[in-house]
């Protein structure tokens, strides 16, 4: 074989490698998802056993997940639209205005831990009587995704030509007109890329909403925890439940997968 | 300008607070429902409270739930239940209870985890004083070792709901196929293990936990007449615990599964359901995992029994794995203790003992009628435990985790050594044991 033919195989005997590893887990998830509790526990039923949609049934009727879905997608808009609202004008200020202190006190909140701000965040709220209200857990879930919306989005505006801007001032065109006629449309990727990885933090987020949610803003992934009893973990409708939820998140990624990749990379070094 | 500014400032703190107000439930906030409504009748003197209970995914909480509406039927007290993994509804009451959150009424609690750290901290509310006197409710009918386990300084700090005893399970088809009889002591249990033991055909002589294994090993321990500690002084090195910490790492080294080292309750009662394992001592509580029909298609080969003898006698732990606590801070405590009469008293749980958890009431155990939760053999064995059983199942300190993480490699080298030159190391974990008492107890 031709040297070149050899680093073909070499690469696709590294990606086989690489997409084993990552895809397996997604394979075991589904593959238990259509077991029978049995099944799942006997070692000889690995590959072989009779599928059943029970488990998907049960997830939904017997654990309600419906709620929880419908809790995290609301919590999950709240707070990405929040970041967004107040995360893009912050960028485009820091970005326009030069303002560095302000954009490093930013990256430092979003250096410390976010357990850090757990306590105190539990001991306002609960004072104020307002744990476990949809507003309060979207905005513990800003802690992160604000921050990390400015520092994205920053080199977006800040690669921008000024020329732009001043042609649009000429045209009569006031700062607001200017940041959302000419500078949110140039950075359409960035944006897109912003909002699904805050909203994808949002959905996957447990620690704040362990702690802020209750009854009625129980989340998705404290929902999944449902499954795990004293004496019994029910893994066939866990795994149901997990595929039910990572369906619609993998799905998002897969179809904005471009807009992402050009985000996260285009931003800082456009010339 | 200006004013545009001003009018999207004035926007934005519109909508957080309409959003804030629309996410707040009426009824989660127990202050809102506070004050006991004067108009109603005298029998429901709490009628418009609502109380909030931090509840866990178990069997006790998830038969209570369906029951609920009876109690607000009765009194008049809404209770909203949240429910959560285990170790999350800890953290969860961990978190509100030393933030002196108000809203939370009453905890389920696990008194041997996390139970001792929240009467220390003054977390909890005294539960004896409420029961005191009150014939109905009958505090004497709840097991004595179980009360023991929410007391300190002889108050009484939470109800016991549910209990749970270490038993042999065992296959009796393998048996019958030896002819070996159900063993009575851990020297009848050694033999037979080792016998039972047969790896080519993948079948473990017996199984029991390898990690996470100190309230499993507590059996062994007491029934070899060993203990884990006197007061504050760490007794692992008493020549009865050696000898049951070397016995321990035998039958398991001789006759367990591989990979023993890493098994948890999770992996014991998975290998035993998969007919992996001949016998496995472990608590009545993991019935649903080891051998209930919906885990295990050898539900019917499988036979109960007291755990074996050991040169003290059988000694199994019998330890009481969940209760109800009153929050300290509750601003609704008498209304939380009405809900605690109502689901611990003897009417409702009975009807939880019948769904088949185990409860704390001895007189709910003596009633042929409600014990149709569990197969009668196992009621049997679990009641024939009751006699010389201990209370505790661990070490008590207010450092468990470390303690914890002494004791289990111990045990995992003793599996590793099959008991054998056991003598230095025990030693030494004694000393590091005695180094946490020391410095966290005393």
């Amino acid at each position: 074989m031709t040297k070149k033919g050899w680093k073909k195989v070499g690469f696709y005997c590294l990606l086989g490698i690489v997409l084993v590893y990552v895809l397996f887990p997604f394979f075991w998830m589904v593959i238990n998802s259509i077991k029978d509790h049995k099944d799942i526990m006997n070692i000889e039923r690995i590959l072989f056993f009779k599928p059943t949609l029970k488990n998907y049934l049960g997830a939904f009727k017997n654990y309600d997940m419906v709620v929880p879905i419908k809790n995290s997608l609301i919590i999950g808009f709240i707070s990405t639209g929040l970041s967004l609202a107040l995360g893009l004008p912050c960028a485009y200020a820091i970005a326009r205005y030069k303002m560095d202190k302000l954009s490093a006190a930013i990256l430092f909140v979003r250096v410390i831990p976010a357990i850090t701000f757990l306590i105190p965040w539990f001991i306002v709220v609960s004072k104020l009587g307002i744990t476990d209200t949809f507003f309060v857990v979207s905005l513990s879930h800003m802690i992160l995704s604000l921050p990390f919306t400015v520092w994205i989005m920053t080199p977006f505006f800040e690669s921008i030509p000024i020329e732009l801007e001043e042609a649009a001032m000429i045209d009569g065109c006031a700062p607001f007109g200017r940041f959302f006629k000419v500078s949110l449309p140039i950075t359409r990727s960035g944006i897109i890329t912003v909002t699904i990885m805050s909203f994808i933090y949002s959905w996957n987020n447990f620690m704040y909403a362990m702690v802020l949610s209750g009854k009625n803003t129980k989340t998705v992934p404290i929902a999944i925890f449902n499954f795990v009893g004293y004496s019994f973990v029910d893994w066939g409708a866990m795994m149901a439940a997990a595929v039910a939820i990572t369906s619609p998140i993998l799905i998002l990624s897969l179809l904005t997968q471009k807009y992402i990749i050009k985000g996260l990379t285009s931003g800082a070094v456009k010339g | 300008m200006r004013k545009v500014h001003l009018l999207i400032a004035i926007c934005m703190v519109f909508v957080m607070l309409v959003s804030c107000g629309q996410g707040t439930p009426p009824a989660q906030n127990g202050k809102d429902d506070t004050t006991p409504n004067n108009s109603v009748d005298a029998d429901k003197p709490y009628a418009g409270t609502t109380i909030r209970f931090l509840a866990s995914n178990h069997s006790w909480a998830d038969t209570v739930e369906p029951l609920l509406p009876e109690f607000e039927e009765k009194t008049g007290i809404k209770v909203n239940i949240e429910k959560f993994e285990l170790n999350q509804t800890a953290e969860k009451a961990t978190i509100e209870l030393s933030s002196k959150n108000d809203t939370l009424d009453v905890v389920y609690i696990r008194p041997m985890s996390e139970g001792r750290m929240f009467i220390e901290n003054g977390w909890l509310e005294p539960v004896d004083q409420y029961w005191e006197g009150d014939a109905e409710f009958d505090a004497d009918d709840l097991m004595e070792a179980a009360k023991d386990a929410f007391t300190v300084d002889d108050v009484i700090y939470g109800a016991p709901v549910t209990t749970e005893r270490q038993i042999l399970y065992y296959r009796k088809d393998l048996l019958e196929e030896k002819n070996i009889p159900v063993s009575t002591t851990l020297d009848e249990l050694y033999e037979a293990a080792v016998k039972l033991n047969n790896p080519e055909a993948g079948i473990a002589g017996i199984v029991s936990r390898g990690a996470a294994s100190v309230t499993c090993f507590a059996s062994y321990l007491f029934s070899f007449g060993g203990q884990y500690q006197d007061g504050t002084t760490s007794t692992l090195d008493t020549p009865e615990a050696a000898e049951a910490i070397k016995y321990y790492g035998k039958i398991l080294k001789d006759a367990g599964p591989d990979g023993i080292l890493n098994m948890t309750h999770a992996e014991v009662s998975a290998l035993f359901a998969q007919g992996q394992a001949a016998m496995i001592t472990e608590v009545d509580a993991l019935y649903q995992s080891i051998a209930d029909p919906a885990s295990t298609e050898l539900s019917d080969k499988i036979g109960y029994a007291r755990f074996p003898a050991g040169p003290a006698g059988s000694k199994p732990i019998n330890s009481c794995s969940f209760g109800l606590g009153i929050s300290a801070f509750s601003k609704n405590k008498d209304a939380a203790w009405e809900f605690i009469k109502w689901s611990v008293g003897k009417e409702i749980n009975a009807k939880i003992h019948a769904a088949g958890a185990p409860t704390a009431r001895e007189s709910a155990w003596a009633d042929e009628e409600i014990n149709t939760g569990l197969p009668a053999e196992m009621v049997e064995a679990v009641k024939d435990s009751f006699e010389g059983s201990v209370g505790v199942d661990r070490p008590l300190t207010l450092n468990y985790p470390m303690v914890r993480d002494v004791i289990i490699p111990l045990l995992g080298q003793s599996m590793m050594n099959g008991g054998e030159n056991m003598e230095e190391l025990i030693q030494n974990a004694n000393k590091e044991i005695q180094a946490v008492y020391d410095s966290y107890d005393k």
